[in-house]
């Protein structure tokens, strides 16, 4: 992963700037600690050189001068310490105990004098201590002066170990945030990357592969499965495109050819001087039959690619089937047909387009009529069932083989018997095409004898 | 009668004349929706027929337009797309009726004749008396005579629209839509079937005949024997 791509992945930029900000606060604090501590154990000398002044004020006036020389030569021996001074002087500015060579200027109270201001009988034990700053707590005792002091190398050498505590901490852990960083811009990128190559494959007209990275449930995930739906609906248009492109070239170039035909006939009959009324009107009779199946190609393909969104509004089969009854039972009555209806008596909603469920059941209805022999009774169902409707059309006619019941609803299928009648075949697959949008199940079965095609959907609330 | 036809293919507008010959009148032709639009806001024409596709200002447009300032000519849409949206569009703009291309000559003819009729119409809930036959749209009952017809509902709705066009040719299509609601082509005779039961229930036992097939166009109601 090269610096460019790395510069743009989102995931990086979010990890960077969430270690920088982490990283910023932490220094912040870790300034503020490193501060505040030092503050504190300077003040923590004061308050102990304050001390041991206090102590030594004590002996001071229990034993007077004496008792404080002996003392302090007792605590201080010459030579035994660099860290600490202690001095009792006289006003002459003569030392009378203690471990300093030269005296100090003879301040009261707190004051920090720098090591080279001191003159101890020692040198300091290491170099680092030429620097030390003592925190020097002083006080007149009658007309002496007794001061203690404390070097401040301690907390010098303490500050030194916390700022190398902190700034080996903040670069750990600044270092691991970059490689953390590093690595789930690494992952993350990888999925992208594979999402954006399938994309691009997609792009490019190839719609049958799915997009990788939706069983991860996260944000991204979500975002691939919506890809994927959109591609799946897209794949659906242009499949329906393509199938409507096939039909059009197979199916409508033989009534188009005989068409022309009669046409032809026409122009002979024309030269012959006889009449071509006859052949005009076979002409015209191909052409219309040519037009109906274009106006149903594109009904069906218009609901199949979803380009005809259905308008969906509560329905009520009852009414619907109802009405239709009332409709085709002359109809059926004309051609020694019967069309009974069992519908029950309450009304039964459904979500659904009343105009693609009109055209549903008048097909199947039509179908009933038109290809079965007379004598045929046809019987209209609806039945509801814990939250599902069933809607049927159903004859004692001779049914459709069990072979053949899985084809009826491709285009253009017909019947091996029916062959030579008159249809074009694309009554079910309008059926089957608006009851796969209203997301309902379309069953074809034996009707023992005869036929019987159900709907089952789903009913509508309220 | 002047009627205006706005149709850009030159075949299919003289398709259109010839179709619509028969009212008489005059027909004036223009191809753009500019031009038609200006001729419209202008003239005084009675009905206006006009392509939904048009190069430059469309159909629907035009229609939009013109309803916009105020003119309510009654417009039959004619198109090629079929759809029940596309319909439900058209119709929207402001136009009065929709027919897909291509038609047959007699349909448009009895649909522009409809949308002439329109501005004559009696109100809706008026009592229709032809011959005599009397309906009651409101208590939607019908006698003939002073008989009582024993009518179904939908028998009822196509003597219904029959009768408010007396006179008049309504089409197989104009039927299907106007009094079933089907805005496509069933299989079976529906219509012809259900004229041929009112016509045994309104006809048959009286000595007038007024239910009339016109042969190639449709079925007219009308009290004159030799309509």
């Amino acid at each position: 992963m090269n610096l460019k791509t790395l510069s743009r992945s989102s995931a990086f930029r979010l990890a960077t700037a969430l270690s920088a900000l982490f990283g910023g606060a932490m220094g912040l604090i870790m300034l503020l600690v490193y501060l505040r501590t030092g503050e504190q154990m300077r003040d923590n000398l004061d308050v102990s050189a304050q001390t041991e002044l206090g102590e030594l004020m004590i002996e001071w006036s229990q034993g007077g001068v004496d008792n404080l020389r002996k003392m302090l030569w007792a605590e201080v021996a010459p030579g035994s310490t660099d860290d600490s001074v202690y001095v009792l002087q006289d006003p002459d500015g003569k030392i009378l105990a203690g471990n300093a060579v030269q005296p100090l200027p003879a301040k009261i109270g707190l004051s920090l004098l720098p090591r080279e201001q001191l003159h101890l009988d020692v040198p300091p034990e290491s170099v680092d201590d030429a620097n030390d700053l003592f925190h020097v707590a002083g006080a007149s005792l009658g007309s002496y002066y007794v001061a203690v002091g404390i070097s401040d190398s301690q907390v010098t050498k303490a500050m030194h170990s916390m700022l190398k505590v902190f700034a080996t901490g903040l670069i750990a852990t600044i270092a691991v945030c970059v490689a953390l960083g590093l690595y789930l811009s690494q992952r993350m990128h990888r999925r992208i990357e594979a999402i954006r190559l399938a994309l691009v494959q997609v792009a490019g007209g190839d719609l049958s592969h799915a997009v990788p990275g939706a069983d991860r449930r996260d944000d991204v995930g979500g975002v691939v499965v919506l890809i994927n739906q959109t591609v799946t609906a897209l794949r659906r248009v242009v499949d329906a495109m393509q199938q409507l492109s096939n039909d059009v070239t197979h199916d409508l170039k033989r009534p188009l050819a005989r068409l022309r035909q009669q046409l032809s006939l026409s122009q002979y009959s024309l030269q012959q001087g006889k009449d071509p009324a006859e052949h005009i009107e076979g002409a015209e009779r191909h052409a219309r039959s040519m037009q109906g199946i274009f106006e149903s190609l594109l009904r069906i393909t218009h609901v199949e690619s979803g380009i005809r969104r259905a308008r969906l509004r509560k329905v009520d089969l009852h009414s619907l089937l109802a009405d239709l009854h009332q409709t085709f039972e002359p109809v059926a009555v004309e051609s020694a047909h019967s069309l009974t209806a069992e519908l029950g008596a309450q009304p039964v909603d459904v979500l659904g387009d009343q105009d693609l469920l009109t055209q549903l059941f008048v097909n199947l209805i039509e179908n009933a009529i038109c290809h079965t022999p007379a004598g045929t009774r046809i019987e209209l169902r609806l039945a509801a069932e814990d939250g599902k409707v069933v809607a049927s059309v159903a004859d004692n006619g001779p049914g459709i083989p069990e072979g053949e019941r899985g084809l009826v609803t491709r285009r253009f299928y017909r019947l091996e018997r029916s062959r030579t009648t008159e249809g074009h075949g694309l009554g079910l697959s309008l059926v089957s095409a608006v009851a796969a949008l209203h997301g309902a199940s379309l069953e074809i079965g034996d009707a023992k004898p005869g036929l019987v095609v159900s709907l089952r959907f789903t009913r509508a609330e309220g | 009668m002047r009627l205006l036809i706005v149709e850009d293919d030159p075949e299919a507008a003289q398709a259109v004349v010839a179709a619509l010959r028969p009212i008489g009148g005059s027909l004036d032709t223009e191809s753009t929706g500019d031009a038609a639009l200006r001729r419209a806001l202008q003239g005084d024409f009675d009905a206006i027929v006009v392509d939904r596709m048009l190069p430059g200002l469309s159909g629907s447009a035009l229609v939009e337009k013109l309803r916009a300032a105020g003119r309510h000519t009654p417009v039959l849409m004619l198109t090629a797309l079929g759809s029940l949206d596309d319909r439900v569009g058209g119709l929207e703009s402001g136009a009065d009726d929709y027919l897909v291309k291509p038609f047959d000559p007699p349909e448009l003819l009895a649909r522009v004749r409809a949308l002439l009729r329109r501005v004559r119409r009696a109100p809706a809930q008026e009592s229709l008396q032809i011959a005599d036959l009397r309906i009651d749209p409101l208590a939607r009952t019908a006698a003939r005579g002073g008989q009582a017809l024993d009518l179904q509902p939908r028998e009822f709705d196509l003597l219904l629209l029959l009768a408010r066009n007396a006179g008049e040719v309504l089409t197989r299509t104009m039927l299907l839509e106007q009094v079933w609601g089907f805005h496509f082509d069933p299989r079976t005779s529906i219509v012809e079937t259900h004229v041929s039961r009112l016509r045994a229930k309104v006809d048959r036992p009286f000595p007038l005949q007024l239910i009339h097939t016109i042969r190639g166009s449709g079925y007219k109601l009308d009290e004159s024997e030799d309509a």
